[in-house]
């Protein structure tokens, strides 16, 4: 074997080039963050010790100690959230500035969760008529004042979409259509209840649970309610701010709820989550506060924990019932994340 | 150290001057021109490094040659 010979000019020495840089732009907003953490109680001397003199590190370590090692195992064994603290938000496509010393705490989605919540409504439906819809009515209307889902209301709105646009496509075109044929793939009981009077519904479900809440499905039962606890005052997030950003899309699905594995929604799901990575989309949350401002900074951490503590019961929840079902624990939640197409 | 100083040491960090190798990235993170080039450039290796079209041309003056 015949080696190179050694060439003075081959290759740049890296000796004495730094292999790492950190800077902060707005330190004093950084500073001021790590100050609050304190008063807050999420951060300490050990924290700041460990973060070894770096302010960033002790912000991250101080708000993952906040979380939690168990909910953050939770979480990340079932969805993909991003949490960060910045002192600027999108506009137009663009990173612009807060200003005035504000901050905005965000929770990003980047892989939605996964719920097979078939079996469990055919499990309860055979406990009690109208158990199993009374479960699946009550769990969505929660999750939609905090949280965007991707369920049969997505698909059958993608269905439509697609009549429509066969119906303007030229005819030879029109036979290349598939539909996905959603309302077939709704379990009965869910199907029957579709189109009922929303109030008459609610108070049907609510009596349904409650005489159920201390028998077979009581562990259900009772995570459903404190899902519904958390979720009875909405989240105040600063909603101003994410509407002057234009983003192009509402925030992507935090849980895609489908009946079996591959169903119509999955179906749905797969061709409309092609394109939801192409454009920008709203964070799950957003809070703006300052962080001198103490009165501020324990509101955003009220919604920051209101959202996190709805999660934590939310895939417990979605744990328990596919594991209660032996549904699919070996369900790859990689399977779910959105792609960019 | 007590929570109070811990807080109290963060908010005389927060009224601090920032150091001057902060200022110069700051700055540079700041520039139009400098976020053009470094988007530039890390858009180019992204182009080249994920396919096998197009080689980058090694510059001649830095390599020597082999045979």
């Amino acid at each position: 074997m015949t080696l190179a010979p050694a060439f003075s000019q081959a290759l740049p020495s890296l000796v004495g080039v730094r292999a790492d840089y950190t800077h902060e732009t707005n330190r004093e907003l950084l500073f001021q963050l790590c100050a609050a953490l304190v008063r807050e109680e999420l951060g300490d001397q050990n924290t700041w010790k460990q973060a070894g003199g770096s302010a960033i590190r002790f912000a991250q370590t101080a708000m993952a100690r906040g979380i939690g090692d168990e909910r953050d195992k939770l979480l990340t064994r079932n969805v993909e959230y991003h949490l960060q603290v910045s002192d600027a938000l999108e506009r137009y496509g663009e990173d612009a500035q807060l200003g005035s010393g504000r901050l905005a705490v965000l929770i990003e989605c980047g892989g939605s969760g996964y719920l097979k919540i078939g079996p469990a409504i055919e499990a309860m439906e055979a406990e009690a008529e109208g158990l199993g819809a009374a479960f699946y009515w009550t769990l969505t209307h929660a999750l939609y004042k905090v949280m965007r889902l991707y369920n049969h209301d997505d698909a059958l709105m993608y269905e439509e979409q697609m009549h429509e646009y066969a119906a303007e496509d030229d005819e030879e075109n029109q036979g290349q259509y598939e539909f996905p044929e959603v309302e077939k793939a709704l379990p009965e009981c869910i199907r029957k209840t579709l189109k009922r009077d929303f109030r008459e519904g609610k108070a049907c479900d609510r009596e349904l649970l409650r005489l159920h809440r201390k028998g077979r499905f009581k562990d259900w039962i009772g995570r459903l309610r404190r899902i519904e606890q958390l979720a009875r005052l909405p989240l105040k997030q600063s909603r101003e701010y994410l509407e002057e950003g234009h983003y192009d899309q509402p925030p992507l699905p935090c849980l895609l709820v489908c009946y079996k594995e591959q169903d119509a929604i999955v179906a749905c799901f797969d061709e409309e989550s092609q394109s939801m990575l192409e454009c920008t989309s709203e964070p799950a949350l957003c809070a703006i506060f300052s962080p001198a401002n103490p009165g501020e900074v324990r509101n955003a951490l009220r919604i920051v924990a209101r959202f996190i503590q709805i999660n934590t019961e939310l895939f417990s929840l979605v744990e328990s019932i596919h594991e209660g079902h032996h549904a699919d624990t070996s369900f790859d939640r990689s399977e779910s994340l959105l792609r960019a197409a | 150290m007590t929570r109070e100083e811990l807080a109290a040491l963060f908010m005389a960090k927060a009224g601090e001057a920032p150091p001057a190798a902060n200022l110069i990235l700051a700055r540079h993170l700041q520039c139009k021109e400098s976020c053009d080039l470094s988007s530039a450039i890390a858009e180019a290796t992204q182009r080249y490094a994920g396919t096998d079209r197009t080689l980058l041309q090694a510059p001649p003056e830095l390599l020597s040659p082999l045979a």
